[in-house]
């Protein structure tokens, strides 16, 4: 490549860890959360190993607690969570609003480090041998009678929230004042709508999360005994502070995977999404109620039955804003000109996979049934729906659709669409079989269970060994596309989107000259050309 | 003194903007994090009514207030340097933000003799902590309360000192003025913050069941 | 240019002080319930006046304040939601 873009523009490794350009930190970001995804994904590994027989086979319950509690912590925190916020939505969300950097590109830098910081101290915790707590860390077990690194885990979630409590602090300022002129609310692409309400959960959700740890950490180290019930506290203090942030947290991990979906769903069909305005204020109304709920969590927790009630209520009413964008999606696809390129591919299965997680948490918002339900597989096929399918699905799309920005290359489609294919398969074999393993009463958490369950534990973990094989062949056709794929041009998809404007991958500071907006986002003629943004 | 705004922003009114509203959102983010503490203490007052009652007449009020007007005054001067500072005036702004970070130091001096005073009443939970009576259950959470609270109040004025004396520095140095004076408002704001949780602070710690 | 502390700041500082005083005074008279909100009453008109006087919010646009009563009001639903369970609980 002879042209200067943000890849060639300094090559040494110093320009690169001491960078504030949003693009190579969005790469660095890249870099680290693949790494936690396998972490993660190398303890879920041995969980569904482990799972295949009734008995404790390979490991002992010890050991298994630490697994779970391992694979929840790091997907979690050190994947979900920043997952497509610190990397698409670094790099995208200056280039989506004409600007050529975040607010704040020193505070990017710096989350960063405090991300790798509080992984690192995190990861210490696995190797020095693991906490086993589950990532929930309930007291007093956390706090009196666990035998594992209970603190070193909290240290470095406790780092790592300031990662993500910066992250959005810069994305709602950036959202606020770097926008170009002519860029008004209503003609934002609805990524940014969604990343701006992921943004104030974060913002708002996280310092909680940071008092309870230090809480949790204080208690265990200092014997000071705010959770203890011999000293009159309460565990379930611990429980409405834990999950006051948890809950908004899952809707950090699930509203920019929307977000990238509205994206994907325009594009790939030519067309308008429909109900713009209706789909970025559901994003809104699904971040502020989102704080309404948490108490879903603590149905049988010794939460009195009125207040079970009114998150009960809560809880239902969250689901609405998810639906009207669920339909707005499937209409916008309506009469549209289809394409079945790997990212819509993605998205077509996150629609699909969503709403099949999300109407199974209205089965868990009804209080009679989630009795029944709660600390079963059902609990987890309904996360793991929303989270992976959901979630890990938009990632794939996302990353697939901007791939030829950020990288210049087009990546192998043929490949692409057989992954996007196997991971689909994969995970409903792998996830599915859980529903109803929940709902014969597998409790989650334990590795030895009644014989007659053993059918759909190896269905289930079957389908994972699918679904690993299909998550590695991203990394290998990516990484192949990085040094011989095709050139990318800069609007490879034909798209509408400010980020269309520049090379693919682009310049240092992004634009030459500021673009001045005058149309909506997604507007395309009925030959499906794209009409951009600026003039 | 920075001529130009930084790359990304089109003016410094636009920085001034940004830096501004950033500190508010990093504030809330703090209002959030103390709010953490806030449940916790008010869960507890609400369950054992008495015990906290009991408990907090055992705290220094004459500390406690004499800590809260310190607070309050170094507030006043650094709201009165930072329109200093915009207007020019550099030394005497660098002065009364000098003068601000010193009441911080004396604020957390008192607050450590404070400490020493509860250690030897042996109101420390976790490491030295006696309460006769029948709410020696309700004084322990009191207290393990009192100390996070103040403790990570504390290391906020800690930090408020240290950037109050730098921009005390660059003050002198004539680095702010009408066109720019970002940080000096910004560092401002974070000093009035931290007094603010101390109103409060105050107001559940050292005043409840003073009348019995 | 003058030296004089602008006047808005130094009544909010004698202000302040005053309220100290006064919730001082009253935390010792025997109100009963009332002890309790009328301290954080007071607190809470001492954060208006830091907030709008010091912080100057009262001279910024309706995005600032709307950040600045952001954290309180969330605060606010946390602190409620949290307490409909516990002033709901069966007494044992």
């Amino acid at each position: 490549m002879t042209e200067r873009n943000y890849l060639t523009e300094d090559t040494r490794i110093i320009s690169w860890l001491f960078t504030t350009d949003h693009k190579r930190i969005a790469i660095l970001f890249f870099a680290a959360i693949t790494l936690f995804f396998f972490v993660g994904g190398a303890a879920a590994t041995m969980i569904r190993l482990e799972l295949v027989s009734p008995q404790g086979r390979f490991v002992t319950s010890d050991v298994y607690n630490r697994l779970f509690t391992i694979h929840g912590v790091v997907m979690v925190w050190f994947f979900l969570i920043p997952s497509i916020p610190s990397t698409l939505g670094n790099f995208i969300v200056p280039l989506m609003i004409g600007a050529r950097d975040l607010a704040f590109p020193r505070l990017n830098l710096t989350s960063f480090y405090l991300f790798m910081l509080g992984g690192c101290v995190t990861l210490y915790a696995v190797f020095a041998g693991g906490v086993d707590t589950g990532w929930t860390f309930y007291t007093p077990f956390s706090t009196m009678y666990s035998n594992g690194h209970v603190v070193l885990a909290v240290v470095g979630v406790f780092i790592t929230g300031f990662s993500s409590i910066l992250t959005g602090l810069n994305f709602i300022v950036t959202i606020h004042r770097l926008r170009a002129p002519g860029l008004t609310w209503y003609r934002l692409p609805l990524f940014l709508w969604s990343l701006y309400a992921t943004s104030v959960i974060l913002v708002l959700a996280t310092p909680v999360l940071a008092m309870t740890l230090l809480l949790v950490a204080l208690d265990r180290v200092f014997g000071v005994g705010i959770f203890d019930p011999d000293r009159g506290g309460d565990p379930l203090l611990f429980q409405h502070l834990f999950w006051f942030y948890s809950h908004p947290a899952v809707y950090i991990m699930i509203l920019p995977g929307m977000g990238v979906v509205s994206e994907l769903v325009a594009v790939f069909s030519r067309k308008a999404v429909f109900g713009y305005k209706f789909v970025a204020w559901s994003a809104i109304a699904i971040a502020v109620v989102g704080f309404f709920v948490w108490g879903h969590h603590m149905f049988v927790s010794g939460q009195s039955v009125f207040a079970g009630l009114v998150f009960s209520f809560m809880s239902f009413i969250v689901a609405v804003p998810s639906a009207i964008k669920v339909f707005n999606w499937t209409a916008t696809l309506h009469k549209g000109w289809v394409r079945f390129d790997a990212p819509m591919l993605y998205a077509l299965a996150f629609i699909g996979l969503f709403t099949l997680g999300g109407l199974t948490g209205l089965f868990l918002a009804c209080l009679a049934y989630d009795v029944y339900v709660t600390d079963t597989y059902f609990v987890i096929a309904h996360f793991h729906y929303i989270m992976v399918g959901g979630m890990v699905t938009a990632y794939f799309g996302g990353l697939h659709y901007w791939w030829p920005k950020i990288t210049g290359r087009m990546y192998p489609e043929y490949w692409a669409r057989a992954a996007a294919i196997l991971i689909f398969f994969g995970f409903n074999l792998t996830f599915f079989p859980q529903f109803i393993l929940g709902v014969l009463g597998m409790p989650r958490r334990y590795h030895v269970y009644p014989p007659e369950f053993q059918v759909w534990h190896v269905l289930s973990s079957a389908g994972a060994s699918i679904l690993a094989i299909a998550y590695l062949l991203p990394l290998f056709y990516l990484l192949w596309s990085m040094f011989y794929g095709a050139r990318a041009p800069a609007n490879p998809w034909g798209a509408t989107g400010l980020e269309w404007l520049t090379p693919s991958p682009p310049p240092k500071h992004n634009f030459e000259a500021t673009p001045a907006v005058t149309r909506p986002p997604y507007e395309y003629t009925l030959s499906g050309e794209a009409r951009p943004q600026n003039a | 003194m920075p001529e130009t705004p930084a790359f990304q922003f089109v003016n410094l009114r636009q920085q001034h903007e940004v830096a501004q509203l950033g500190m508010w959102v990093f504030l809330a983010t703090e209002v959030l994090f103390f709010g953490g503490l806030i449940l916790g203490y008010s869960v507890y007052r609400f369950m054992y009514p008495e015990g906290f009652a009991e408990a907090a007449r055992h705290t220094q009020i004459a500390i406690g207030t004499t800590n809260t007007a310190i607070l309050l005054t170094s507030s006043f001067l650094v709201a009165w340097a930072v329109s200093l500072a915009r207007l020019g005036a550099h030394r005497l702004a660098a002065l009364l933000f000098a003068a601000a970070a010193a009441l911080g130091c004396v604020f957390l001096l008192m607050k450590g003799i404070e400490y020493r005073i509860e250690y030897g009443e042996h109101l420390v939970p976790g490491y030295f902590f006696i309460f006769r009576g029948p709410n020696a259950t309700s004084a322990w959470l009191f207290f393990s309360f009192y100390f996070v609270a103040t403790g990570v109040h504390a290391l906020h004025v800690a930090i408020g000192i240290m950037v109050l004396a730098v921009i005390a520095l660059k003050t002198r140095r004539g680095a702010y003025s009408e066109r720019y004076h970002a940080p000096a408002t910004v560092a401002g704001l974070y000093w009035h913050f931290v007094d603010l949780v101390w109103v409060f602070l105050f107001a559940l710690i050292y005043l409840p069941g003073r009348a019995s | 240019m003058s030296w004089y502390p602008p006047r808005a700041l130094v009544f909010s500082w004698l202000g302040l002080l005053g309220l100290l005083g006064l919730t001082v005074l009253t935390a010792y008279q025997p109100l009963g319930a009332f002890n309790t909100p009328i301290a954080l009453a007071i607190a809470s008109c001492k954060a208006l006046l830091i907030a709008a006087i010091f912080m100057e919010l009262r001279e910024q646009n309706g995005l600032m304040i709307a950040v600045a009563g952001a954290g309180f009001f969330w605060l606010a639903i946390m602190l409620w939601l949290a307490f409909s369970d516990y002033m709901t609980r069966p007494s044992l």
